[in-house]
């Protein structure tokens, strides 16, 4: 009777039955309403419908479920908190998504070579609190880092404002296991920072999930500086601040932070729970941050002052305590959410220029935002010459949707043409995909593939995402085994 | 071993008229490859036209730098054919108002120092000998001790332009900062001493010029508290550079002087670099810890000697482990005959092997069993950084376990034919 | 609940209601994600606050169905509004959950026999106080005659739960309601109205005396009217927002109706009913009239007044754990740890995730025991850790729930509301702590 039953299925309900014998019945979802929620990540301009949820509890786990899609010749797209703003873990139709949330344990600290091992699903704020005792702290801090996750973050070579000093993950990532497309798993690069052959931990890093599953990460933990200082210096508009921030570049010093806040963004960050007493009628806040030994801090907030008076600031002012210092970050890292105020929906943007040339193209960006009628905001990684022109709209009215894309498409096409990129720290996912060909040629790109084959051959692992197209492609591989064909929704 | 006496290819290459063409005499290098035709493209262009006519005839070649640390590629096989991309040079671009700097493969890194302190910057990279190219120092990833404050080679690595073994051109990367642009190729091409593509031309990150570097010699004794000085002199906000070597070697290198105590058994170097507050403060903090002296900034420099390629018969090895493992290494290098170097953060330390001074215990006819040994104890990665005796098999490829074959996998994807040094690395297919 | 009984419009989730604009100023940044206890613990996406408001949008936008699966997940939600004050957009989620729970109430989504029940007493029995007060009697006697235990083996899951998590009823004299007139016990300062709520007079009579004689000794007449009910809050929780509505007009009536001119603040010591009395305004759409802006928590209200000292040594080891609806739906945080920063030699010792819930949640810990249990026992590491003496808390629910996680743990460690300390410490004839 029961074998009958089991027979009768469809071979979807079978194979989601194996994957539930897998990670078990709770841990698989497979109901329209729960699949619905796992459409999108932070980026919300086109959902894509799985076919099933799984949430593994272990490397094992990962292995067979990885093992049991591809007997199903299903797709699989991992996931982690999915804060990405790029798509990166966007289900393409019918694709199995492996969420790493409950993959969330710190398996190991070492103080004394200050080094972690942590599961994939570690928030990167716990994470940091967890070592606190220790006087040390994981450097990479995305905004979204009081819910996302290091293995997200690896995923997408995650920064945040202290790349500057402190680097991106790629500086801080030692060793990971992963499960490569095909179920195996491997482990990549040592606790000691170097093993003999290629760098595959820092191929690995910022390849959007598409080389793997990342199951354990060995992360570098550093020491939290002697002293910190953090100054706010308010201008009457953006491009001053700017012109502030290649000063201090030229200067010799470097800042564990340079952030620059536009008025807009103040307005709606004072209006929310992360208010800090930021002043809402300044043209620009622009947030610096020294870190160090006591020693030198005082001198160099003296540089600054004098700096940003030649700039023509109107005022700077130091957080007298740890606690102001917290709330200046928590304002900054809450912006992107505040904007919500302003509309249903955001598109944060994210390229980098150089950092001369920021004063330039933050003009010729507001253009374009006035130009197509958007509501345009700024904030943005000074130091890095990272931007994040965010636009506030409403993606149910169509014909503002499309004025937001040719926006933004235009805004990238100026930070390309005076030498920047496409993108600093939310990666390419299926966002910037095809805006690809603005940076990279067809060999460019197919060099990019030769990477992807080496791991992911047919393309089963977080399909469509980073490179546009199949073109030239297939002649890059050797083996032309046939690559992702997934369209842009 | 092929017989190329006559290859229709260097008929075809000398025909090419925008590459230097040059036979060798005597023909041997690299250990005990030899090689019988030198090329040396002018341009990029030229680079691209030679690996066509290269790829169209299968023919493998040995991708050079200046040539000074051939010791390093311990060998490759069936390879008859040096091409060396020292012509490919020039600085392009010094940014002075971003800190960033454009220059090709070919430039030597020296040049790039000089034109990045004119600019008001530091080249956060050290060559390893006179003459290093830029190319070279990424496909080596080779640093020197002031790794601590520099970062790892790829850490400044913005973006390359390379050629593919068809002869293909691209790019990766860009001249900003920070950028997640497509997959981190770079990372990937530096180190990859060549096996994957020839780096053509490169965008760096320079650092800002400091106000202030003290140099400090301390003497210690060998204790355990002598090991724990010097990872936290290895810690402080100022330090760029700290190296610990015993005593024996010091001497040796001239441009270090005198221990400042006589009779200590090893001496810690360190650089700090800073403001000028900060590089005081640190220095003070140093000086408390043990007898010191205050050395030239140029001290550092002389350890150079250190890493040329070692002599007939010997070799160096490079041991990466944690710092907890620092003291264990250093002790059971030094009790099995080895001279010691070493660096506390990121733990790496050197081992050399001269067989003409050799102290290492003679029941132990394999010295590089005894390193094994060692690395498994202290839990270290390792490899040969220079093996210019005619090396073993099995050292030809890597000593280490890829239970996937990611490594084989990609070479096959960028270099299918084999043709960049082949056997260096990834041993064949 | 049939039609019948039920005098509001059948609410609908579309692009048209209130629930829908509201789940629209979420931008999906996911801040809130790690806020949410029961995300914690499954790490599910649908059981986040922006999985459920992205679901309840979705119900909206005719993308999914109002399905057995939504109305779980809404009711998997602790309602801890932890979310909230981690919400950068300013997501009014509590007031979405409500309306959302109303909807699948409507919708005959809610089952099972714990959720009739739930129905059946927060209507027929936690609204009308005679009721109330004669079904405790009748615990208090099955306690003493041990019948509890007797019975345990042979309940079921949800009834042998219940009987866990309450604790011993006390005798009928703790269980007299408070005098209609307290007098203040010092120079006049003001005069309050006091929230006696449903539960504490019958279970933590001792705490109200308590709040009612710091209150006087610091100088405040307290007013308790007699016809005043429960505030409405598990009602409104539950999606039962008419019975919510009644109750408030209720109380707003027995308050003083349109004239509060009478009183400073309407004070509770309960933060669940602390929080439903600063919603009534969005509850009735007649607005809560001059009663708005007037309720406080009792802690909240003693730190802004000024608390008068001096008071007395008090040497202990104390752990302050907030309950969610004073420091995510009030956000008071701050102000009982003031208070009892007051009290000589006390140390108030922080212990990890104080802001995160217990899983008492109201009638939660009862109806979703095994999610209440697995954010119960996170609580209770991050408690070990700290090594109290005494846990406090100011809501029914947490104590009751902390105190059944203490038994649980065989912890020696007493569980109190923060105000029994203060009154402790004022007065110099109780007998030292501990």
């Amino acid at each position: 009777m029961a074998l009958t039953g089991i027979a009768s299925k469809s071979d979807h309900d079978a194979f989601v039955d194996r994957l539930q014998h897998i990670v078990g019945v709770e841990n698989c979802l497979s109901d329209p309403a729960e699949l619905f929620v796992y459409g999108t990540d932070a980026l919300t301009l086109d959902p894509g419908s799985p076919a099933v949820v799984v949430l593994p509890g272990s490397t094992e786990e990962v292995s067979a479920v990885i093992k049991a899609c591809r007997a199903a010749n299903r797709k699989f797209v991992p996931r982690g908190a999915g804060t990405g703003l790029s798509g990166g873990a966007q289900p393409s139709d019918g694709a199995v998504i492996i969420s790493c949330m409950r993959m969330n344990s710190i398996l190991n600290v070492d103080g004394y070579n200050r080094q972690a091992v942590i599961q994939p699903g570690v928030v990167n704020a716990d994470l940091s609190t967890e070592v606190e005792h220790l006087g040390l702290f994981y450097a990479p801090d995305p905004s979204s880092q009081q819910a996302c996750t290091v293995g997200g973050n690896v995923a997408e070579n995650s920064g945040g404002p202290h790349t500057l000093k402190y680097g991106t993950t790629t500086n801080h990532i030692l060793a990971l296991e992963m499960v490569l497309p095909d179920g195996a798993i491997t482990r990549l690069g040592s606790a000691s920072g170097f093993s003999p052959g290629y760098d595959l931990v820092g191929a690995v890093v910022g390849s959007e999930g598409t080389l793997g599953v990342v199951t354990e990460m060995t992360v570098r933990l550093t020491e939290i500086p002697e002293a910190t200082e953090t100054a706010l210096v308010i201008f009457d508009d953006v491009p001053s601040a700017c012109r502030l921030v290649g000063r201090v570049i030229r200067s010799g010093m470097v800042p564990a932070a340079l952030e620059v806040v536009d008025q807009r963004t103040v307005v709606a960050v004072e209006a929310s729970v992360y208010a800090a007493g930021l002043p809402v009628d300044a043209g620009a806040v622009l947030i610096v941050e020294l870190d160090g030994a006591e020693c030198e801090l005082p001198g160099q907030l003296l540089r600054i002052r004098k700096m940003a008076d030649q700039e023509g600031a109107r005022e700077v002012s130091v957080a007298r305590s740890p606690e102001e210092r917290t709330h200046f970050w928590r304002a900054r890292k809450g912006a992107f959410g505040a904007m919500g105020r302003l509309a249903p929906d955001l598109y944060v943007h994210d390229a980098v220029v150089p950092r001369a040339r920021l004063p330039e193209v933050l003009e010729g960006i507001c253009e374009i935002g006035d130009r197509y009628s958007l509501t345009l905001s700024n904030i943005f990684h000074a130091g890095d010459g990272n931007l994040h022109p965010n636009i506030s709209y409403d993606r149910r009215d169509e014909e503002e949707l499309k004025r937001v894309l040719a926006a933004g498409k235009e805004m990238l096409e100026l930070c390309v043409k005076v030498g920047g990129v496409l993108t600093g720290e939310h990666g390419v996912g299926i966002e910037k995909r095809d805006y690809m060909g603005l940076l990279f040629d067809d060999a460019d790109l197919a060099a990019m593939m030769r990477l992807r084959n080496a791991f992911n051959p047919d393309g089963f692992c977080n399909p469509g995402k980073l490179i546009p197209t199949p073109r030239a492609c297939t002649e890059a591989n050797p083996k032309a085994r046939g690559y992702d064909t997934v369209p842009i929704r | 071993m092929r017989d190329l006496s006559e290859p229709i290819v260097i008929s075809e290459l000398e025909a090419l008229s925008s590459s230097g063409f040059s036979r060798f005499d005597p023909p041997v290098i690299a250990g005990d490859v030899p090689l019988r035709f030198g090329l040396e493209p002018e341009s990029v262009d030229g680079l691209a036209q030679v690996m066509q006519v290269l790829s169209a005839h299968s023919e493998p070649v040995l991708v050079t730098g200046a040539g000074t640390r051939l010791d390093m590629i311990k060998a490759v096989q069936d390879t008859q054919i040096r091409l060396s991309c020292r012509a490919i040079s020039g600085i392009d671009e010094c940014d002075a108002a971003d800190g960033v700097m454009r220059a090709h493969a070919g430039t030597p890194l020296e040049d790039l120092v000089q034109v990045a302190d004119e600019a008001g910057w530091t080249l956060p990279m050290e060559a390893s000998a006179l003459g290093a190219t830029l190319g070279g120092t990424l496909a080596t990833a080779n640093s020197g001790p002031r790794r601590l404050g520099f970062g790892a080679v790829r850490d400044n690595v913005l973006g390359l332009e390379t050629t593919l073994a068809t002869g293909e051109r691209t790019r990766c990367g860009a001249r900003v900062v920070k950028n997640v642009t497509g997959y981190d190729m770079a990372k990937l091409y530096v180190g990859s001493f060549g096996t994957l593509a020839i780096i053509e031309s490169a965008w760096l990150r320079l650092h800002p010029k400091v106000e202030s570097v003290e140099c400090m010699a301390l003497s210690l004794d060998g204790g355990e508290a002598s090991f724990r000085i010097a990872l936290e002199a290895s810690r402080r906000t100022s330090a760029r550079a700290v190296v610990l070597l015993p005593e024996t070697l010091a001497t040796r290198v001239s441009g270090l002087g005198a221990p400042p105590k006589a009779g200590a058994c090893w001496r810690l170097l360190v650089e700090c670099a800073g403001d000028e507050t900060v590089t005081r403060y640190d220095s003070e903090w140093l000086a408390d810890q043990a007898t010191a002296q205050s050395l030239s900034s140029q001290a550092l420099d002389s350890l150079k000697a250190l890493y040329r390629p070692a002599s007939p018969g010997g070799f160096r090895v490079r041991l990466h482990l944690l710092p907890s493992g620092l003291e264990e290494a250093c002790r059971l290098l030094d009790e099995a005959g080895f001279e010691v170097l070493a660096y506390p953060e990121p733990t790496t330390v050197y081992a050399f092997h001269d067989p003409t001074a050799s102290r290492v215990t003679k029941d132990l006819p394999n010295p590089l069993a005894l390193i094994e040994r060692v690395a498994a104890r202290v839990r270290a990665d390792w490899v040969i950084e220079s093996f210019p005796a005619p090396c073993p098999d099995e050292l030809a490829g890597f000593n280490t376990q890829d239970p996937q074959n990611l490594m084989g996998e990609l070479k096959m994807q960028f270099d299918p034919l084999s043709l960049l040094n082949r056997g260096c690395f990834v041993k064949s297919f | 609940m049939s039609s019948a009984e039920c005098p509001e419009p059948i609410q609908i989730l579309d692009v048209d209601s209130e629930i829908y604009s509201g789940t629209l100023d979420c931008v999906h940044c996911g801040l809130c994600l790690t806020s949410c206890p029961t995300y914690r613990v499954t790490g599910r996406e649908t059981s986040s606050p922006r999985g459920r408001v992205h679901l309840m949008r979705g119900v909206a936008e005719g993308e999914i169905e109002l399905s057995q699966t939504v109305a779980d997940e809404l009711h998997l939600c602790l309602g801890c509004r932890a979310c909230e004050t981690k919400c950068p957009s300013g997501v009014r989620y509590g007031a979405l959950l409500e309306q959302g729970r109303a909807i699948v109430a409507q919708s005959g989504l809610r089952k099972g026999l714990g959720f009739r029940v739930e129905g059946f007493a927060l209507r027929h029995v936690l609204a009308h106080k005679g009721r109330l007060k004669w079904l405790v009697s009748l615990l208090g006697w099955v306690q003493r005659l041990r019948l509890d235990r007797l019975a345990a083996p042979f309940l079921p899951g949800g009834l042998s739960r219940a009987q866990r998590l309450l604790p011993a009823i006390p005798p009928s004299a703790e269980r007299e309601r408070l005098p209609a007139f307290t007098p203040a016990k010092s120079p006049r300062r003001g005069r309050v109205a006091f929230l006696e709520g449903c539960v504490m007079p019958e279970l933590f009579g001792r705490i109200n005396r308590a709040s009612v004689r710091v209150l006087a000794a610091n100088g405040f007449d307290v007013w308790v009217p007699g016809d005043q009910v429960c505030c409405g809050a598990l009602h409104a929780h539950s999606g039962d927002l008419a019975s919510a509505r009644d109750l408030a007009r209720q109380n707003k009536q027995a308050f003083g109706g349109e004239d509060t001119e009478g009183f400073d603040a309407l004070i509770t010591n309960s933060a669940g009913c602390g929080a439903a009395l600063r919603e009534v305004d969005h509850w009735l759409p007649e607005g809560s009239g001059s009663l708005e802006g007037k309720a406080r928590d009792v802690a909240e209200f003693l730190d802004e007044v000024g608390f008068r000292e001096p008071l007395r040594s008090l040497p202990a080891r104390v752990c302050y754990d907030d309950p969610c609806h004073l420091v995510h739906a009030q956000g008071v945080a701050s102000a009982p740890r003031r208070l009892l920063d007051l009290i000589p030699d006390l140390e108030l010792v922080p212990h990890a995730n104080a802001d995160r819930c217990c899983g008492a949640a109201g009638t939660y810990n009862l109806l979703q025991a095994q999610m209440a249990d697995a954010v119960l026992e996170q609580k209770l590491d991050d408690l070990e850790a700290a090594a109290p003496e005494w846990i406090l808390t100011g809501n029914p629910g947490c104590l009751m729930q902390l105190q059944s996680g203490v038994a649980s743990r065989g912890w020696e460690a007493e569980v109190a509301h923060p105000i029994e300390l203060l009154d402790q410490a004022l007065g110099p004839d109780e007998s030292p702590v501990a």
